[in-house]
């Protein structure tokens, strides 16, 4: 297969997250194909869609249910609970969503400071 | 000094490196779904991270049913410098106990299997390395 007219620094860049990934080139290929076609689990859009929800509404909900679990999937607001027990039933009855934004309200947020992993290395076999 | 008598709840041997063994405790996994993770895990005990349960990105797709958002996710200092990971809750099961915790991977990469010390902290472990035995108290 010949593919022309590509940009060179995508292509650049897409070579080397690959080896990054400790992936060929073409199982790398294949599943940005997965992806474009949302054949894999993880899509960028139901991440996406979940996280700016979360933007718009976190500073209220904190206000109203601080130390209580939002829950948040497909872009629409599950509701919130008192707690992960909760969280797990509602999840349960909704046996189609596969991905969910849960955050403990006023708890959930960027650290402060930054966490170490000694030595640490993601490499491409498995520990 | 004040002695302390600990029971033993459960040791496994340690898993072979290329210079010595390293400790690993075995672990089921739950996503926030309460579904259990298709396999039961040994995996290796590493003080050197300071987060909870690393797992390989095919493994963390299981717990995604819980992730948490997006700013929450965390950055690493590394030696290769900053690893940012995603982060998602979930339940551990170490000898009949569970624990919640955080599961992570890395945001690029395939991750590695490792039990940081933000988990270790909830247990008492025992190195016992003449013996290459990782032993839960």
């Amino acid at each position: 297969m010949v593919i022309k007219k590509v940009d060179e620094k995508k292509l650049r860049e897409f070579k080397a997250e690959a080896i990054r990934r400790g992936l060929t080139f073409s199982k790398a290929f294949e599943k940005a194909i997965d992806l474009w076609l949302k054949r894999g689990e993880t899509t960028v859009e139901a991440v996406d869609i979940n996280n700016k929800l979360y933007e718009e509404v976190k500073d209220e909900l904190a206000r109203k249910y601080r130390g209580k679990y939002v829950v948040i999937a497909e872009g629409r607001l599950l509701g919130v609970y008192d707690s992960l027990k909760e969280v797990s039933k509602v999840l349960k009855e909704n046996p189609r969503i596969r991905r969910a934004l849960v955050a403990k309200l006023g708890v959930d947020g960027p650290l402060r400071g930054e966490p170490e992993w000694w030595g640490g290395s993601i490499g491409s076999r498995s520990a | 000094m004040v002695g302390r008598v600990y029971r033993v709840e459960k040791c496994l041997s340690y898993e072979k490196g290329v210079l010595s063994g390293y400790p690993v405790l075995e672990v089921k996994l739950y996503n926030l779904r309460m579904e259990e993770f298709p396999q039961t895990l040994k995996i290796p005990v590493d003080t050197g991270f300071e987060g909870s349960i690393m797992l390989l990105d095919e493994d963390y797709e299981f717990f995604v049913i819980g992730e948490l958002p997006r700013e929450a996710w965390r950055t690493y200092r590394t030696l290769v410098g900053p690893v940012t990971m995603r982060v998602a809750r979930g339940f551990a099961e170490i000898d009949g106990r569970t624990f919640e915790t955080f599961i992570e991977s890395p945001l690029a990469g395939k991750g590695k299997r490792l039990l940081g010390r933000e988990f270790l902290n909830k247990l008492v472990v025992v190195l016992d390395g003449p013996k290459g035995l990782c032993c839960t108290l």
